[in-house]
């Protein structure tokens, strides 16, 4: 059976109010729009480490070995050059021997969906990933930037007896529409006729797919339990719901459509919006229910899927309603300052550039991406990163490579004052592994004074810092 | 633990000669100028001229934290004693650098090598902002991932919040330490500040790297101190007053204390080690009863009260009882820092082991002051330097003859 294995989604612990950049930019026209808050990436994030949440609270404990392709689908990919997916399957340790990223269209996602699909078809692989992470690049003091969020979604899809949700139709539409759009050296996002772009490009797209994804499932719209689908915003998709066939389930579900929930508690998520919909609709869906996943951009892409049995066993751990409960407030300042100035240099003073050398981070990649540590097989101990011999017994080989669980308890923390950090203070704590490793790296998403010694930790890939125009990744901690 | 102590030393070395710049903000004299001031009256304290220099060590951490190069290799000494030919070295060891220098030295003069030899500690730190100087190496230096942004009082402040945890010591105990160092301090002419303070303001000063704050931190600081060691057969044909070389007895551990498992992050392991040596070598059973007076590297309160644990004055976890019975201050039973300590008398990393010798030297030959304290129960006194993470240590011990 062909279908969706898993899915998850995303978003960042900060938030910020709409009605704040409302204040700030006297947007009072569109004062209907600005309710709710939208997510937003702190200064140490960006869509790579969006992606590699994704994908890690998507897999949770399943074996990676089978996902022989992993699609990295954005319009805000970190790397112009160089393959982002590499850097997320890495990261997640995902062996696969095919990384891609699908880059430049709201629809990158749905559309990477049909390879996926057709790749386990081929039998090129028994599972693949698609995860989609975006960070919408909006002007500062547009509708759209405050409209927009920061987030990303997973979907792992295979072939077996035991998916989530059959594939039961699909359709897809190419064709070039003027609504939005930006050139390689265009910093935001360009727009012009927006009642253009909403009737003639989305409007007419989105009812035009549906109509297609509809015959080729022989289903009407009241068959539809749920769908998931790309907005622009919250106009457009109460235009939708009263010119689509879409409105059916939409009306039905109102404001607890996920579209609309992600919209008023997270933001328009890009490419990563529609998937990260699926996400919550399946966390809810009953077995037989009929789900509908629409994309966006330049045309359209539209998916029915039909949900099995398996749906009654499968809870994530947590879900994307956890990641949109656990939450900080951020002033806009702040939020702006994470999006405007410290992109290219996080944490530190902007007069001193971090000591960096290429070769130790490629000679230390398992360690600092892959996150695997160095156990003595003489006396156990376990050493991150790897070193030459086994400090507590002495032995110059023996050393097995373990995979560290992402867990850990906190035996000790300081809060830095004098390091320039754009949120002050920097936590450094100390983590015992229960792998038998001892850590002390940095704190992220929230106040490092919160922490106790014994405290529940995780660890989430963030971006160090930036030296010689390289994102240096690693594992920060942050409270479970 | 590989436990060899010798004799080779013991007694065969002696002091002659001391000499120390006042610590602080020295924005007024150069590297070399405050080196040579250091030298020049280590020579006029022993009243021998620079000829009887036959060799020298320098002792500095990071010379270019101040952007200078000279003080990267010995050549230094030799440049500003006008003595071409000089056989000098460099020794640089972390905090621990000044007497590791010493103790270089010390080797050479009891091999046989040399009769009468110079020790020069020598740092400037702020010739650039305070922040720019330790802060600024967390950014510019080290691994760009492990431990990127701990600074030196971060390391220290994650053994502050275990030893919190495992024994009770509050911040009201660290700051016991500074405010006594402060006491202390404002009563030494050459200390880099001439201030008392309270419980109170060390409570409400900024925080550094919670939960240390401002008065728990020793400063960044300019100074130099400076030694001439020769034969101890050799002393009193060259000056009448000088002290004995007892134990130079240094310890190295790992570095990565703060990604081991079985570090206890506690106590120093280093300083444990170093003292049973230089205990052992002194045939001392009972520090507390057979030293009279300590200077030890409290470059965090929280280090002071871990170094009482660890030179064995008090059981480890008694720390904080040791500074709130007042044991430590002038006319505790073991006055500890004197000077006012790395905390009010300042610390130029490679000048520190060196100025912390020349006080024990003061203060053995009842030339300390306002400081003094009373020295006639064993004539002897305790000099320990810790460096880095806590990695490397060493411990000396010194007597009048």
């Amino acid at each position: 059976m062909l279908g969706i294995v898993a899915v998850n989604g995303y978003v960042p612990y900060y938030r910020l109010a709409r009605a704040a950049i409302g204040d700030a930019w006297r947007l009072e026209q569109a004062h209907d729009m600005l309710i709710g808050e939208r997510a937003v990436a702190s200064f140490d994030e960006d869509t790579i480490t969006l992606a590699v949440e994704a994908t890690l609270h998507t897999l949770e404990d399943r074996a990676a070995e089978g996902i022989g392709a992993l699609f990295f689908a954005s319009t805000t990919p970190v790397f112009l050059e160089k393959n982002n997916a590499a850097v997320i399957a890495a990261a997640c340790d995902i062996p696969a021997p095919l990384t891609l990223d699908l880059t430049g269209s709201l629809r990158s996602a749905t559309s990477a969906l049909a390879l996926a699909f057709d790749a386990v078809l081929a039998e090129r692989t028994a599972q693949a990933l698609v995860v989609a992470a975006d960070m919408r690049p909006a002007e500062p003091g547009t509708l759209a930037d405050a409209i927009g969020g920061d987030g990303a979604a997973a979907i792992l899809v295979g072939d077996s007896d035991d998916v989530l949700a059959e594939l039961i139709a699909e359709a897809h539409i190419s064709a070039p529409v003027l609504d939005t759009w930006r050139r390689s050296h265009d910093r935001y996002l360009q727009t012009d006729d927006e009642a253009f772009a909403l009737q003639t490009g989305y409007i007419h797209f989105m009812n035009a797919v549906t109509e297609r994804l509809l015959t080729q499932g022989d289903i009407t719209p009241d068959q539809l339990a749920g769908v998931a689908l790309y907005a622009p915003d919250g106009r457009a998709l109460m235009r939708l719901a009263r010119q689509s066939p879409l409105g059916v389930p939409l009306a039905r579900m109102g404001m607890t459509s996920p579209a609309a929930l992600l919209l008023m508690q997270a933001g328009n998520l890009g490419a990563a919006f529609a998937p990260a919909q699926l996400a919550l609709l399946l966390e809810n869906a009953h077995p037989g229910d009929l789900i509908a996943l629409v994309g966006y951009g330049d045309g359209a892409d539209a998916y029915l899927f039909r949900v099995t049995e398996a749906i009654d066993a499968w809870k994530p751990r947590r879900s994307l309603r956890h990641w949109l409960e656990r939450k900080g407030d951020l002033t806009y300042t702040l939020a702006h300052h994470f999006r405007e100035n410290w992109r290219d240099k996080p944490l530190w003073s902007p007069t001193a550039e971090p000591w960096t050398s290429l070769p130790l981070l490629h000679r230390e990649q398992a360690e600092l991406l892959r996150f695997y540590a160095q156990q003595c097989t003489s006396c156990g101990a376990v050493w991150w990163p790897h070193r030459p011999n086994c400090y507590d017994c002495g032995a110059q080989s023996g050393f097995e490579m373990v995979r560290l669980s992402r867990r850990g308890t906190v035996a000790s923390f300081v809060a830095e004052w004098a390091v320039p950090t754009p949120m002050p203070p920097l936590g450094m704590v100390t983590v015992d592994t229960p792998e038998g490793a001892r850590i002390t790296t940095q704190s992220t998403d929230g106040d490092p004074r919160m922490f106790a010694i014994g405290d529940e930790v995780e660890f989430a890939l963030r971006v160090f810092h930036t030296a010689k125009n390289v994102p240096h990744y690693s594992w920060k901690v942050r409270k479970v | 633990m590989c436990a060899k102590t010798s004799d080779a030393l013991r007694d065969k070395v002696a002091i002659i000669g001391m000499g120390c710049t006042r610590f602080g903000v020295l924005q007024e004299k150069s590297f070399a100028e405050q080196g040579l001031e250091a030298v020049d009256e280590a020579l006029a304290d022993a009243g021998i001229e620079k000829e009887r220099i036959e060799a020298a060590w320098l002792g500095t951490f990071d010379p270019n934290i101040g952007g200078s190069f000279p003080g990267y290799a010995g050549d230094f000494v030799a440049d500003i004693l006008g003595m071409p030919g000089l056989p000098v070295t460099r020794v640089t060891n972390y905090c621990a650098t000044g007497m590791d220098a010493m103790r270089n030295a010390a080797f050479a003069v009891a091999a046989g090598m040399y009769d009468v030899v110079l020790v020069l500690g020598n740092e400037k730190m702020r010739d650039v902002a305070s922040r720019d100087s330790l802060i600024r190496q967390v950014v510019t230096t080290g691994h760009p991932i492990v431990q990127k942004g701990l600074t030196a009082p971060g390391l220290f402040a994650l053994m502050a919040r275990r030893h919190m945890e495992a024994f009770g010591t509050t911040r009201e105990d660290l700051a016991l330490v500074a405010v006594k160092n402060h006491y202390n301090g404002n009563r030494h002419p050459k200390a880099m500040f001439h201030k008392e303070i309270t419980v109170d303001d060390v409570l409400k000063a900024p925080m550094i790297s919670e939960p240390l704050g401002l008065y728990d931190c020793t400063p960044t600081s300019d100074g130099a101190a400076a030694a001439i060691l020769c034969r101890a057969d050799l002393a009193p044909k060259l000056t009448d007053e000088y002290l004995l070389i007892e134990a130079l007895e240094m310890a190295t551990i790992t570095g990565h204390r703060y990604g081991r498992r079985n570090e206890s992050l506690i106590g120093f392991e280093a300083t444990q080690i170093a003292a049973q040596r230089a205990y052992e070598v002194a045939g001392i059973r009972d520090p507390l009863a057979a030293i009279d007076v300590a200077e030890v590297h409290d470059c965090f309160t929280i280090t002071e009260i871990l170094n009482y644990e660890d030179l064995g004055f008090v059981p480890k976890g008694q720390g904080a009882h040791f500074i709130r019975e007042g044991r430590s201050s002038l006319e505790g039973d073991l006055p500890v820092n004197p000077s006012g300590g790395l905390k009010c008398f300042g610390h130029p990393i490679g000048a520190s082991g060196v100025r912390m010798t020349y006080v024990i030297y003061e203060q053995l030959l009842g030339r300390a002051g306002a400081t003094q304290v009373p020295t006639d129960h064993n004539g002897r006194g305790l000099v320990h330097n810790l460096g880095g993470p806590g990695s490397v240590c060493v411990v000396g011990l010194y007597h009048r003859p």
